[in-house]
């Protein structure tokens, strides 16, 4: 499908009134009802991004509670039903609230562009996703305000969080705000695997598509498989809780363990819905900064799937001590250790990138670097629990707590960081500072290490998890207190961050499209994006298209631009096999998440909310599928 | 880039699935193991590693250079999975199956 | 940057039908979210009875006759659908109004037999894990059952509107009807699993 009729200079002439109408055709207008309205991926994602980073400093103000109160033995600072509750807060909030909605966020924001398409697919449900997300943020967070939080721990087990032990509704509130967040994060992964497969630029053969792309088709499958099983989970609590079922009591039938392996099943995955988001953005980085392509590709890809599927078979080895037979607890010994091997895969490969590259040590570079040396040690010692024996021991002590902070804010978070100061000139058209990039790596960088190695040593000396205080004799005082000292640098770290990226958002240096020379196509449009995305749809022919284009970027003409309209193409090859209108701005989504929360939120109090809060959200939802006549609804 | 055929792709699901397999008969089969001194476990191992093998049996005789996309994803994931598998095999050799 | 265009989008269709339209990759992926949701509750159910000394817990043998004649109304109901679905592909209008009447009452019908399933178990949900999770699965399928007929209902209205004769409402008849299949598909192994794993 040549074109006769257009050239290249008949695009530049034409360029500016398509520009026009695009514009009108996909804008968002300013006011309140139309904010609430939009179904612009960009505005949505940065919505989620910023909600996320919120929840992000309370949870950090949390955690420095916790070491306020543990610096010394003793301490009188927060009592025990309070500390229950911050360290409950400050798991939950971290995993549900910070941890998979903003790496989903950035998918949100980065995967429509990275695959070149104007939005991402289903557009209302994206909206609906983020204030059924924002709901459950604000169910928790109330909660603990009126000292109603859940102190159960973040993984809720039975039957402290059952109807004998747990009293009042405080696991009813926690396993509510799963079913909330549970919604939004399954609603964008259905997004994010429809448009990797079947909105892609046309040419972008699978073997073309991004690092970072592949690594959220990957985590978007793992939350479709991972989700439900703490859906069903945190379903039957409330049961039990509310209507007498009997799934986790011993007395009629139910099982104890029953709570554990199905929160595992979901919980284990849940942390590789975090970091293999995390590795696409590094690979992303190491490209851009190496000045080469990601060395290894097909790998890469193998590692992130296989890291996918073996996430799935690991579970038991948070339940190591909860008297399973050893022979059925080493086989999710051995795939705790082999799921190692994909994860080295990727830093070779990333390593030998760097090596046959022309590196550029700028911020998110360093990120990289830090996430490297911490997300290897975590890795070091995951492999040391995944030994029943060696876990035995430092199962429940600050061993594990020191492993996992290592995995999630060596694996997540310093990419997290890194990629935020990557991508910050796209979302916002201005540069974050480099200087201060430095000083905050390097505050985060010592302040983490500082923070968290020493919990190592506690760990081994038998300082147990969850504790409100500890006593003078036991020889924990000092490493404590030097702990809560270092946590200070921490936060000082995260504070410059904040500080930079709100002072970067007014008065940052402008960058253009593409201030880093990255190969991909997010930088072939204006920074920030047009609301439309691209002009014209891009055409690929490469795996980094700016890259072997030479400043001209092929593309394909020929789409409406009165309606919104987008490409459809094949799974594999990438085939343009029609064109697809995307929905206009819409209330419905946000009518149709009022009317779940209400539901949701009553039927902890009662189970005939389900029955009459479907009603008006089956109105909510006629409402935003009745067609509007509009030209999107033509065919 | 051609769409791959099923002689490519089968090692995407082989091997996957073989593992999956022996992960679940892990968790059952030692009770049957410990009771009727069998060893059901080290068959359901060796089994799941011929199933993955089997996956990418057709791929040995195509022409390496020239593998596809998909053939070369079938390929790294089965290799991946049999040290999975050759892990839990070694537990299997190595553990008694009526220990607690 | 330069753009330079090598393809022309103008001629393909402003809208897919089946693998190129995405919400029938919507549908696909809704289906494969609770389908894992039933492959779960399944295997709630094989493991509560995995650690019982009995099984039932405190009950007799399900009563096969409700739930016996739920499979076949349901596996009957596929015939209708996939005529329906032909008629959607064939885009003809009055022919997929009474499919969609025909597949609403037999989407109602199978709620009614659903009611007298409940107490073929002789257990409620409080009085036993096994009652427990006899209720959740059957409420899970009963939530699908509901959920599918409003679905039709309101696609049924739809198609005597204004906005029926177009090829984007015939697509949505598919999805509709695709995720019908789904529905009976589901029942298959829950079916077996309540009335005959206990019988085993």
């Amino acid at each position: 499908m040549t074109t006769a009729a257009h050239s290249a200079e008949d695009l530049a002439t034409e360029g500016g009134e398509i520009e026009r109408q695009l514009a009108q055709t996909w804008k968002t207008p300013d006011g309140f009802w139309a904010a609430l309205s939009t179904v612009d991926h960009k505005i949505i994602a940065r919505r989620y991004i910023l909600t996320a980073f919120v929840f992000l400093a309370l949870g950090g103000a949390l955690a420095l509670m916790m070491r306020l109160q543990l610096a010394q033995p003793e301490s009188r600072f927060i009592g025990p039903d309070r500390y229950n509750q911050i360290f409950t807060m400050h798991g939950s909030n971290m995993m549900f609230l910070f941890a998979v909605p903003v790496m989903e966020a950035m998918a949100v924001y980065l995967v429509p562009l990275m695959v070149g398409t104007r939005n991402i697919a289903f557009p209302r449900l994206n909206a609906f996703s983020y204030w059924i997300f924002l709901a459950g943020g604000g169910l928790l967070w109330i909660s603990f305000v009126l000292d109603m939080g859940p102190d159960v721990g973040w993984f809720a087990y039975v039957p402290l969080s059952g109807p004998q032990y747990g009293a009042g509704k405080r696991a009813d509130i926690w396993a509510q705000m799963i079913t909330f967040t549970e919604l939004s994060a399954l609603a964008v992964a259905v997004e994010i695997v429809v448009t990797i497969f079947k909105q892609r630029a046309p040419g972008m053969t699978l073997d073309r598509i991004p690092l970072f792309v592949w690594s959220m088709l990957v985590t978007a499958f793992v939350v479709i498989l991972a989700m439900p099983a703490i859906m069903v989970a945190s379903t039957s609590l409330i049961l039990d809780r509310l209507v007498g079922t009997h799934f986790y009591n011993p007395a009629e039938g139910g099982d104890v363990l029953l709570w554990q392996h199905l929160f595992w099943f979901f919980g284990h995955p849940e942390v590789y819905i975090i970091f293999l988001p995390a590795v696409g953005m590094v690979s992303t980085i190491v490209g851009t900064f190496a000045r080469r392509p990601v060395f290894g590709y097909l790998g890469i890809v193998v590692a992130l799937i296989s890291t996918g599927v073996l996430s799935f078979g690991l579970w038991v080895h948070h339940m190591f001590v909860a008297g399973l037979p050893r022979l059925g607890e080493s086989f999710f010994t051995a795939s705790s250790m082999a799921i190692a091997i994909p994860a080295g895969i990727q830093i070779f490969c990333w390593l030998a990138t760097l090596w046959d590259g022309r590196p550029v040590f700028k911020a998110p570079l360093l990120f990289v670097i830090g996430f490297f040396f911490t997300f290897v040690l975590g890795g070091l010692t995951g492999v040391m629990v995944a030994s029943v024996p060696f876990d035995t021991q430092v199962h429940d002590t600050y061993f594990v707590v020191a492993h996992f902070h290592y995995v999630l804010i060596g694996g997540a978070v310093f990419p997290l960081i890194g990629a935020i100061y990557y991508w910050f000139p796209k979302f916002t058209g201005r540069l974050m500072s480099e200087r201060l990039g430095r000083w905050v790596f390097g505050l985060i960088f010592v302040g983490f290490n500082l923070t968290f190695f020493p919990m190592h040593i506690l760990g081994f000396q038998g300082m147990p998890r969850r504790i409100y205080t500890y006593q003078p004799e036991m020889p924990w005082d000092t490493l404590n207190m030097f702990v809560s000292l270092s946590a200070l640098i921490l936060a000082i770290g995260f504070l410059l961050f904040f500080y930079d990226a709100i002072r970067s958002a007014r008065s940052g240096a402008i960058a253009g499209p593409n201030p880093w020379k990255a190969s991909t196509l997010e930088w072939a449009t204006a920074s920030p994006p047009p609301a439309y995305n691209f002009r014209y749809i891009p055409v690929v022919t490469s795996r980094d298209p700016l890259w072997t284009t030479s400043g001209e970027l092929t593309v394909a003409v020929g789409l409406r631009t009165d309606r919104r309209e987008l490409v459809v193409s094949t799974v594999a090859e990438a085939r343009p096999e029609a064109r697809e209108s995307s929905p206009r701005n819409s209330i419905w989504p946000f009518w149709a998440a009022v009317a779940t929360t209400v539901m949701l939120i009553s039927s902890i109090f009662s189970p005939w909310a389900v029955v009459w809060g479907s009603i008006p959200i089956a109105i909510a939802l006629i409402g935003w599928f009745w067609p509007k006549g509009a030209p999107e609804d033509e065919a | 880039m051609r769409v791959a055929d099923w002689k490519e792709s089968a090692g995407l699901i082989a091997a996957p699935l073989a593992w999956l397999i022996t992960t679940q008969l892990g968790q059952i089969l030692p009770y049957v193991d410990c009771t009727r001194h069998t060893s059901f476990a080290l068959g359901a191992v060796s089994a799941g590693m011929a199933m993955s093998l089997a996956g990418v049996i057709f791929i040995y005789p195509m022409q390496w250079h020239r593998l596809s996309f998909i053939a070369g994803l079938s390929l790294g994931l089965t290799q991946v999975f049999a040290v999975a598998l050759m892990l839990q095999g070694l537990a299997v050799m190595m553990l008694d199956p009526c220990q607690r | 940057m330069k753009e330079h265009p090598v393809l022309d989008l103008v001629d393909l269709p402003p809208h897919g039908m089946g693998a190129a339209s995405p919400t029938w990759w919507g549908t696909l992926a809704f289906m494969l979210i609770e389908g894992t949701g039933f492959a779960l509750v399944i295997a709630v159910y094989l493991y509560l009875m995995s650690v019982a000394t009995q099984w039932p817990l405190n009950a007799p043998q399900p009563d096969l006759a409700a739930g016996t004649m739920m499979t076949v109304l349901l596996l009957a109901s596929l015939i209708p659908n996939l005529i329906l679905t032909r008629f959607a592909k064939a885009r003809a209008l009055v022919s997929v109004r009474i499919g969609l009447i025909v597949m609403s009452i037999l989407g109602t019908l199978p709620l009614i037999v659903r009611a007298y399933e409940f107490p073929a178990f002789a257990v409620k949900w409080d009085d036993n894990a096994y009652g427990s999770i006899v209720w959740a699965i059957l409420g899970l399928h009963t939530t699908h059952l509901v959920t599918d007929l409003v679905d039709t209902l309101v696609l049924t209205v739809l198609m005597f509107s204004r906005h029926a004769n177009s090829v984007r409402r015939y697509g949505d008849v598919e999805d509709n009807a695709m995720y019908w299949n789904f529905v009976v598909a589901a029942w298959v192994p829950v079916y077996l699993c309540l009335y005959w794993v206990p019988r085993l």
